[in-house]
């Protein structure tokens, strides 16, 4: 979570204009979602995996562990999905026997389970790189330029911000129950947790009656007013952005045969 | 002088029961730069918070200005517009993660236009020296960069009394003596300044006037170097005596200064003090400021 955080505003793509990065992730992945080719999904992949690495600089160990993450579950998921549980064999490609059951895999089931995997890991990687490229208060101000409610825009902003100082102060307690040996062994771990999920929870009240005084001390008065950058788009990136991914969907659509 | 902020009268008792002010009263004049003192839990936050219009008394007013203030939307702005505070705790004032738009909320609050409310901002980043901090995000930023960060989200509004609940707590000397340097910039621009703190050494040498307040009432009030003489009223409020004024007594104790030379308001004049003393140092002198001191 810090880590992601710190190469949002640490990377070389950092200065330029959030909207253009926000379109190139609306635009991939909602090819990515619509085109269902195992072609134009592994292009997604490594599209998005080169604009991380290569143009943002984030290092490819770093981003090779953030897609193991979502990539050991999706295989859990979809290998049981994959699965068909019947009492004829003819059909599975590969099966156990199970006393007069057959556990296996179906040819259309294979497929179906392998283009889900690099569908959502295609989307994934869509995502990180948003996050990865783009601090999180650009994209509050991209999301309030597109008019999004100023309910959700403030709430995003406050939750984003809170995160924070949330995981300071639990981490300070953790460090304080730890120093006394609150987490010696799992019992007194246990209590320890709680205790110090209690006290967050009691923190928080409190703050939150501080952050308030300190808001309507400098006359807030309900709305959160944003000072937009006017950074212009750039024409370059942009066509380059609606190139690359036109190029992505004629091409997949082709390799699929749609076209 | 007229005075710029009043309380009058104040009385709060917190929803729990806590009765935190207690009859509490006290005029400041434009300008001035004022300290409070008390132990913890004497009231002063309490009281910060009543002087720009967060709480609202049971009993008593608060007057801006000549002007009572009435609570209603229009004359609280009005308020918060000219008392700015500065929190003790930065975390809590930060509410974005993004330090420009922190510091832009006041003066956008107040109206003004994109352009007006940036330079605003850019002058209070120069000011507190956070200009480097604009694309850092706040949760990367140490406490003193943090703090900095609070105070000029408050100048950016250009009040013209500028609240400090314990500008020092928490800083290292260091950047405690840099928060001090801009507290004096400030004060020659002409602002009001009111500090709350249990540092009597800082307050004896930077307020022009004190109050010492001790159960949410005003045990005393003064200038510091009539003030901090009273020994009496510093152990009531469970504070110390600061340390030029120490040196000051025991150099009347042996000798050295004689009671009609004015009070050293801060350490220069203590040297000073110490400089033109009629009676040269020797072992013997000296032996006896030590037992002096203890
Ligand atoms: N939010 C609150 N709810 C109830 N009691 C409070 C609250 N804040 C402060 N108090 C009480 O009010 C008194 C004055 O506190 P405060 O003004 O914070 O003192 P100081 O700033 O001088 O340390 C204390 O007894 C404190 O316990
Ligand atoms: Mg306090």
């Amino acid at each position: 979570m810090l880590l992601i955080d710190h190469y949002a505003y640490n990377n070389k793509l950092v200065s330029v204009h959030p909207g253009e990065k926000c379109l190139f992730f609306a635009l991939t992945i909602s090819l990515c979602l619509s085109i269902t080719s195992v072609v134009a999904s592994l292009a997604v992949i490594g599209l998005m995996a080169g604009a991380i690495v290569l143009l943002a600089g984030v290092p490819w160990r770093f981003y090779l562990k953030l897609m193991l993450l979502p990539g050991a579950f999706l295989i859990v998921g979809v290998i049981t999905l994959m699965l068909t549980l019947t009492r004829e064999q003819q059909g599975l490609i590969w099966f156990t026997g199970l006393g007069p059951y057959a556990l296996g895999f179906t040819s259309h089931s294979l497929d179906a389970g392998v283009n889900l995997f690099l569908r959502s890991l295609g989307s994934v990687s869509c995502l990180y790189f948003l996050s990865l490229t783009t601090p999180m208060s650009e994209i509050v101000s991209v999301l309030r330029k597109l008019r999004v409610p100023a309910l959700v825009v403030e709430l995003t902003t406050f939750i984003y911000r809170f995160i924070f100082v949330l995981l300071e102060v639990a981490g300070k307690v953790y460090v304080a129950q730890s120093c006394r040996l609150g987490y010696k062994n799992l019992s007194t771990g246990f209590n320890s947790l709680g205790r110090l999920v209690v006290s967050m929870f009691l923190n928080s009240y409190v703050n939150s009656q501080n952050v308030y005084n300190a808001l309507v001390a400098r006359c807030y008065t309900g709305n959160l007013p944003g000072v937009e950058d006017n950074r212009s788009f750039s024409r370059r990136n942009v066509l380059l952005i609606l190139a690359v991914d036109g190029l992505l969907a004629t091409g997949s659509l082709y390799a699929g045969g749609i076209l | 002088m007229t005075n710029i902020i009043e309380a009058r009268g104040l009385v709060y008792i917190y929803p729990n029961g806590t009765s935190a002010l207690n009859n509490l009263s006290l005029a400041i004049k434009k300008g001035q730069r004022i300290a409070l003192l008390g132990a913890n839990g004497a009231g002063k936050s309490t009281l910060l918070l009543h002087l720009n219009g967060i709480l609202r008394p049971k009993k008593g007013s608060i007057v801006f200005q000549g002007q009572a203030v009435d609570y209603r939307h229009r004359s609280l702005l009005a308020l918060r517009k000219n008392v700015g505070i500065v929190f003790q705790e930065p975390d809590n004032q930060l509410f974005t993660a993004n330090v420009l738009h922190d510091i832009t909320f006041g003066p956008l609050n107040l109206g003004l236009t994109r352009e007006m409310a940036l330079a605003k901002s850019r002058k209070a980043m120069r000011e507190t020296e956070t200009v480097s901090l604009e694309n850092k995000p706040t949760h990367f930023l140490s406490f003193g960069q943090k703090k900095r960060v609070a105070i000029a989200g408050v100048l950016a509004m250009e009040p013209q009394v500028i609240i400090f609940d314990e500008p020092t707590a928490g800083l290292d000397p260091k950047m405690a003596l840099k928060i001090m340097d801009l507290l004096h910039q400030l004060s020659e621009q002409g602002k009001t300044l009111i500090i709350s703190t249990h540092d009597v050494d800082l307050a004896y040498s930077w307020a022009d006037y004190v109050y010492f307040i001790k159960e949410g009432s005003i045990a005393g009030e003064g200038t510091p170097q009539e003030l901090f003489l009273r020994q009496d009223l510093l152990t009531a409020c469970d504070l110390y005596c600061p340390w030029i004024i120490e040196i000051y007594r025991a150099m009347i104790n042996t000798g050295l200064a004689n009671q009609n030379q004015q009070v050293p308001a801060n350490k220069n004049e203590l040297l000073k003090l110490i400089n033109e003393s009629p009676v040269r140092f020797n072992t013997q002198r000296i032996k006896a400021i030590h037992n002096c001191l203890g």
